[in-house]
């Protein structure tokens, strides 16, 4: 147990240290994102209805991802499985709207070469969508090792960091979703 | 609190209903009464609320033996981004504001 709580301790330093990336991007993101060089605006571009979705999608996945937890204290494999797959499907269609929403911007000719709040916005939610990303092929390792191997003590603490980093995600989502799309829709 | 089905029911149904507040007042904020700088400033406090919901029903670090690391860590983490954020964008709008 001691050897568990230091590797999440670990693993959670190494979270604080992602979220200070992304502070910085932040930050890029809300100096840069009236420079739109007579190019589009956010307003202009951002379709807040998919913004809207992809929050809600991310929210489910956090609370099907909390139950897969659940299950996996309870030593419940198959409702863990379950759980899991579920938070895979929701992470996979949030990607999906993000990417969707990617290409229309760079059909409509705003692409990350357009302006510099454009550059901004795509390094941003692209930051996160790679997180998402990575996030999906480690559910997928976790999710096998759910089916193959005992739910030991080391082994429920590594679903949990997992776990903790999908948690992590939809946390700075909330920030994009309010500072990028909500703001920025505003002015 | 690790293994409670009804504190993560709630935390979902909170988070569900702050996110839903934000985005009406984000496409509606005459109907709220807000002109555009009050609206930012209330989806931002929402925000705030909502992260706080995250962090306390569905991130479990803070139940653990050494919770309390994990807490130091957060919170220093938490002022290094205020200062980030806070005063790079308070230092490049000066920036702005006196080379117009």
């Amino acid at each position: 147990m001691e050897v568990n709580d230091t590797k999440v301790f670990g693993f959670w330093v190494y979270l604080m240290t992602d979220l200070i990336i992304f502070a910085v991007l932040f930050s890029c993101f809300i100096v840069l994102h009236g420079n739109t060089f007579n190019g589009p605006s956010a307003k202009d571009l951002f379709h807040l209805p998919s913004a809207l979705a992809e929050t809600l999608i991310l929210l489910t996945s956090s609370f099907t991802c909390s139950l897969a937890m659940l299950a996996v204290h309870r030593q419940l494999k198959s409702w863990a499985i379950i759980w899991f797959s579920l938070t895979f499907l929701l992470g996979v269609s949030f990607l999906y709207i993000e990417i969707s929403e990617f290409a229309d911007f760079v059909e409509k000719g705003a692409s990350w070469q357009r302006s510099a709040f454009l550059s901004s916005f795509f390094t941003l939610v692209g930051t996160h969508g790679f997180h998402i990303t990575i996030g999906l092929l480690w559910m997928i390792v976790m999710m096998f090792r759910i089916a193959l191997r005992p739910l030991v003590e080391h082994s429920i603490s590594r679903i949990f960091r997992m776990a903790l980093f999908w948690h992590f995600l939809d946390f700075v989502w909330i920030f994009i979703f309010t500072v990028v799309y909500g703001i920025g829709y505003l002015q | 609190m690790q293994h409670n089905l009804s504190l993560r029911i709630t935390g979902f149904i909170a988070s569900l209903i702050l996110t839903i507040a934000s985005y009406f007042i984000i496409i509606n904020p005459v109907f709220f009464n807000f002109d555009i700088k009050e609206a930012a400033v209330v989806i931002f406090m929402l925000a705030l609320v909502q992260s706080f919901v995250q962090l306390i029903f569905f991130i479990n670090v803070w139940k653990e033996k050494d919770a309390l690391w994990n807490l130091g860590v957060f919170v220093s983490t938490i002022s290094i981004i205020f200062i980030i954020v806070f005063f790079s964008v308070w230092i490049i709008d000066h920036l702005n504001y006196n080379m117009r």
